[in-house]
């Protein structure tokens, strides 16, 4: 009973009730809440930065695919010089002179059979005109406005490039060739 | 009624047992209270002092001479107003509160103790002043965790599940402090149990 009092004030408890007279002169008297002042009245909200951390990802993840698909738009168009050049590329005519190519004579002899001395001669090619296959990102150069160094400089660039798109495409009639009979090699199978 | 231990950490915050959490979880009047101040309602935050303004004054006054406990319940109040932001759980506003109250008197009581002796101001108004003053300082006398309850319960006049609302202590803490509590004053006070 008495804890009863103590705890919830059901029943009664003579000690505990004299405690609670005499101490009542301390009790909270019911006051106005303190004045507040004017300037801390605006609480900051609790910002929320759910939607700011989407954007974020957004912006983030739409740079790298943008990144990423100029980085394969750019490569295609590097890569897409020799390969195709019938197809897309322009065609242009430039005389230049390719210099002798010199070789030694060979001699071969069996030991029953007749000699014969082969022999190579040089051969002097003439200045023939060489296909220079430009892919589309062509160098829009304008010759005439160059001076005569940068004329040299610029034929012989285009030499080089020359002499390399034949080399290339050399290896590709032969890679080209190899794969046609592989080809054929299969169907007869 | 087992009884358990003593801790000063029972005037903790609410979430420990497990009747408790489930309870935190909803969303309490007073939980509401703050949600309203955070709004901007000026009246909430009458409302809030008026539900926690005894609880505030009862922890002052178990620390602090009572000269002194008006301004401090009103600083009290003040500091949480102003720092109602880091508030994380909105149903903990009371054992938030009383935190508050605890560290200003504290606080209060280090500068006091520096400058001049706090000394209760004497009255000479008859004996039952005086008998009160001494029934005060008795309970002042009592370890933390039953001094404060004791004075919620017998000075501010608040039950022990209203105690037990207001701290955010469980019910069972409560009960406990006030059980130990009464024992300890009345062996203090030469009272026969």
């Amino acid at each position: 009973m008495k804890e009863d009092y103590l705890w919830n004030k059901t029943g009664s408890d003579t000690g505990i009730e004299q405690l609670e007279n005499a101490l009542a002169q301390f009790r909270f008297n019911a006051t106005e809440p303190p004045t507040l002042p004017a300037k801390i009245l605006a609480l900051p909200e609790k910002r929320s930065y759910g939607f700011f951390k989407l954007g974020l990802v957004f912006a983030v993840s739409l740079v790298v695919v943008g990144s990423i698909v100029w980085m394969r738009f750019t490569t295609i168009n590097s890569s897409a010089g020799f390969g195709d050049s019938a197809k897309q590329s322009e065609v242009r005519d430039v005389p230049v002179s390719i210099p002798a190519v010199d070789s030694k004579p060979a001699i071969d002899s069996g030991p029953r059979e007749k000699h014969f001395v082969r022999t190579v001669q040089p051969v002097r090619i003439a200045a023939r005109p060489i296909r220079i296959v430009a892919g589309r990102s062509q160098i829009k150069t304008q010759p005439e406005k160059l001076t005569r160094e940068e004329k040299y400089a610029y034929g012989q660039l285009m030499l080089a490039l020359a002499i390399t798109s034949n080399e290339l495409k050399i290896v590709r009639d032969k890679i080209n060739g190899r794969e046609e009979r592989n080809a054929a090699d299969d169907r007869q199978k | 009624m087992p009884d358990t231990e003593m801790t000063s950490d029972l005037f903790l915050f609410a979430g420990r047992g497990g009747e408790k959490s489930a309870a935190s979880r909803l969303v309490t009047p007073a939980a509401r209270l703050v949600e309203r101040i955070r709004a901007g309602e000026e009246e909430a935050f009458g409302e809030l002092y008026k539900v926690f303004a005894p609880m505030v004054h009862g922890i002052v006054l178990a620390r602090l001479p009572r000269d002194e406990v008006d301004d401090i319940v009103q600083d009290v109040f003040i500091a949480a107003y102003k720092n109602l932001s880091s508030l994380r759980d909105d149903n903990a506003v009371g054992g938030w509160l009383a935190m508050i109250a605890r560290n200003r008197a504290t606080e209060f009581f280090r500068q006091a103790r520096q400058t001049e002796e706090l000394i209760e101001a004497t009255d000479t108004r008859g004996d039952s002043r005086s008998r009160a003053r001494e029934i005060l300082s008795a309970i002042r006398s009592c370890p933390e965790a039953y001094r404060d309850t004791l004075v919620l319960r017998l000075v501010e006049g608040m039950t022990g599940p209203e105690i037990a609302e207001r701290t955010g202590l469980t019910p069972e803490s409560v009960r406990v402090n006030l059980h130990r509590g009464m024992r300890l004053l009345r062996q203090k006070l030469g009272i026969e149990v």
